[in-house]
């Protein structure tokens, strides 16, 4: 066997821009849709920052990233230094440190999808105002045998691996209302370039990726989810 | 464009290089010269154990080479990442 690197670490050494499924042209759907008059947004996993950067074309709300990778906020705090309102901080969504309903959006481009959902979803959730917007683009599977989305899950270190129905079902228990959702082509149509010098473990990562992709390229997709929290009278009522 | 023309301005990126004798390649193009590119392989049998090091004399920042004026078609391999 040869030795690889685990597929976060191989995303973080990549240091690449939209490693998440569909790129830029996913990251543009939802980002036309978002609402107006935004005070605090938040971005979980913002890597280098290229989402962010071009958030702030399109609102005038402070804008906060985390990373749990240094890397990657390094990298992140660079690219959108000369850009107001703007804070990236290398954390992890367990420890977020924000008051409670605080944002008025918060977004997980393929973030959300390799934590423990059970988790990290209400810690988010707590931090959104009522009528507050989520933003997820992840990963869904449709039937898959147990075996094989054991593999999947082994190799992208995935404490679940959940399909369309188990995210909206997530989603109305965790207080969210009208889930807009929407299948998202995974594959980008511009060509990625990959850095100059991969290692031999990044390769073989790199190749395992890719592998696991072909064969399973028609039992994992991508959905975008846009989901409303329920206001504060509707939590009122169900009290 | 010529096959070297079009390695040259892709270097770093994934494609499906198919030969004059129907052999498909899947890799990253590594680098070019006037008679070879080379590519970094995404191939199945990279990680069942029998591919690696040494297999078509491929090593650390070789690859593995094709000749030019073997190549049929070669054209960007769809990519992303989760």
């Amino acid at each position: 066997m040869f030795k690889m690197v685990s597929y976060q670490e191989l995303i973080s050494q990549l240091g690449i821009d939209y490693t998440h499924p569909g790129g830029k042209a996913a990251t543009d759907k939802w980002l036309k849709q978002i609402p107006k008059n935004l005070k605090n947004v938040l971005e979980v996993g913002c890597g280098t920052g290229e989402t962010l950067k071009q958030l702030r074309d399109h609102t005038t709300a402070f804008l906060y990233g985390i990373d749990n990778c240094a890397n990657m906020t390094t990298k992140a705090k660079n690219k959108t230094k000369d850009l107001h309102h703007m804070e990236i901080m290398q954390q992890n969504i367990e420890d977020l440190s924000f008051i409670h309903q605080f944002f008025d959006l918060i977004i997980s481009e393929s973030v959300l999808a390799f934590t423990p959902i059970d988790n990290s979803l209400p810690k988010l959730t707590n931090l959104l105002k009522p009528n507050g917007q989520i933003i997820l683009l992840e990963m869904t599977t449709s039937s898959l045998l147990p075996q094989d989305k054991e593999r999947i899950k082994t190799f992208y270190q995935l404490p679940q691996l959940l399909s369309k129905e188990d995210w909206l079902k997530q989603l109305l228990d965790h207080g969210y209302e009208t889930v807009y959702l929407e299948k998202v082509e995974k594959e980008s149509k511009k060509p990625i370039t990959l850095p100059q010098h991969l290692s031999m473990e990044m390769l073989q990562t790199l190749n395992e990726h890719f592998q696991l992709n072909t064969i399973y390229a028609n039992d994992l997709h991508t959905y975008l989810f846009i989901a409303k929290k329920r206001g504060e009278n509707d939590d009122h009522i169900c009290n | 464009m010529s096959h070297y023309d079009f390695c040259r301005q892709n270097v770093g990126r994934p494609v499906k290089i198919v030969t004059h004798d129907g052999i498909v390649h899947r890799g990253i193009i590594r680098r070019v010269n006037p008679s070879k590119v080379f590519i970094d392989p995404l191939d199945a049998r990279r990680g069942a154990g029998g591919y690696g090091y040494g297999f078509f004399g491929y090593g650390r920042g070789l690859g593995l080479g094709i000749a030019l004026g073997a190549i049929a078609t070669i054209a960007f391999l769809p990519f992303f990442f989760w």
